[in-house]
């Protein structure tokens, strides 16, 4: 076969492999080979053995030491040593599964703390921003301290429990119980204009509302009668 | 001519490899090192089959051994030193001398390809081995004058990429394709010399 008939793709590999042999690869390119000898060593066809990868590294080998001066005795055993060492256990693997399965875990578990940790803190973030949009604080209240100013305030004897897990770093799992009171904290002055445009674009609403069943619907008093009851409720 | 230590970065990615369990590795390193393990197992043993054998053994030993190896020596050195071991164990095995001298380990760091390969050769090896040369010669000489400048300052004067590439003056990428080029160029005569035989 000459070199033309040859694939681009095998071109590059047996590249690859002339620059293998002077150590000029990077990881990548090295696993390319590696994984090409893999694919190669299953090729029946002769004439495609020749021009494998692995026929190549050996042959470029050869040249390379036959370059050297010196003739030599052509006897290649790496198919019989290929056959035995299948036959090996991979032990690296396993020899060093320990140290390396050690390390392993603790990477999971640091991981995963990891991501608990961001976690919570987004949460946290994401409740704090929550919270500040609808103007509410959570707040914990010394109860011998007298409430001041809040407009809003749940009963006195209010008092959700509020289940919290801390996490320390002596992995000692707490948990503690304490009674919060929730505050609804909000500016009066800013509550009390809120609550007239509520009410004004409500009766709005209900006024064009009952325009429209009064005419179309039919109880169109109903609604008017809603919206009457709703001005009493005003009233109050 | 290349020393063996200058091809170490290889081996050295090569042993990383198979010690994290990629088997493909080492069958890299077997047909790298095949000849040159039974050229050396060949001085102590003059049967070509046992020579074979013996080699092939050592090199299950080397895969083995490789967790082993902590790159304190350069794998070559250690794969020899295997080597020789096993020879040893083989003709001790068999209470038989070893046919040549004893080879010290140190012999490793010079052993060359100018050591011939068994001196007890096959007439039909000898000329398979010239024939070798001889095709070698030729595709050498066949090639243009850039692409054989590039290989023989790789091959003969083991330089890197970078100063071959200063010297011919050109890129890194060119100095690569141009060795490949040229390995290529010899590697069809050679394969259609095996081919034949």
């Amino acid at each position: 076969m000459s070199e033309t008939e040859i694939p681009n793709s095998q071109q590059r590999l047996a590249e690859s492999v002339s620059a293998l042999m002077d150590a000029e690869v990077s990881e990548m390119e090295l696993h390319q080979v590696l994984k090409a000898v893999d694919d190669n060593q299953s090729v029946d066809d002769s004439v495609l053995k020749g021009q494998s990868i692995r026929s190549k590294w050996s042959r470029y080998h050869l040249v390379s030491d036959s370059m050297a001066d010196a003739p030599m005795a052509y006897r290649d055993i790496s198919s019989a040593v290929s056959a035995a060492i299948a036959t090996e256990d991979t032990y690296s693997v396993s020899a060093n599964s320990s140290g390396m399965g050690q390390i392993g875990r603790f990477a999971v578990a640091a991981s995963v703390a990891m991501i608990a940790i961001i976690g919570v803190q987004q949460y946290n973030g994401s409740m704090h921003q929550d919270i500040q949009s609808i103007q509410v604080a959570e707040m914990q209240v010394d109860n011998a301290e007298p409430n001041r100013g809040p407009a809003i305030q749940f009963p006195a004897d209010f008092q959700p429990s509020v289940q919290a897990r801390t996490v320390s770093a002596g992995g000692v799992v707490k948990t503690s119980r304490s009674p919060v009171t929730l505050v609804q904290v909000a500016n009066p002055d800013a509550n009390l204009a809120r609550n007239q445009q509520l009410r004004s674009l409500l009766s709005e609403v209900l006024e064009t509302h009952v325009t429209n069943e009064s005419v179309n619907g039919i109880q169109g008093m109903l609604p008017l009668a809603r919206h009457l009851d709703a001005g009493e409720g005003e009233l109050e | 001519m290349v020393d063996p230590s200058s091809t170490e970065p290889t081996d050295h990615q090569l042993v990383k490899r198979v010690q994290r369990g990629d088997k493909r590795a080492f069958d890299l390193l077997v047909l790298k090192y095949q000849f040159k393990l039974q050229a050396i197992v060949g001085r102590f043993i003059r049967d070509v089959d046992e020579v074979a054998d013996v080699t092939q053994e050592a090199f299950i030993k080397a895969y083995r051994a490789m967790p082993n190896f902590r790159g304190d020596s350069q794998f070559y050195t250690w794969l020899y030193r295997i080597a020789v071991n096993t020879a040893k164990n083989y003709l001790a095995s068999k209470s038989r001398r070893p046919a040549t001298a004893d080879v010290e380990i140190v012999d490793a760091e010079q052993f060359s390809n100018n050591d011939r390969f068994l001196d007890e050769s096959t007439p039909e090896s000898e000329l398979l081995g010239a024939e070798l040369q001889l095709t070698i010669d030729s595709a050498l000489s066949a090639l243009p004058d850039d692409l054989r400048t590039a290989l023989t300052l790789r091959e003969f004067d083991g330089l890197s990429y970078e100063d071959i590439a200063v010297i011919m003056e050109c890129p890194v990428g060119t100095v690569r394709s141009r060795i490949f080029r040229a390995r290529e160029a010899v590697d069809q005569k050679v394969l259609h010399l095996l081919d034949k035989n």
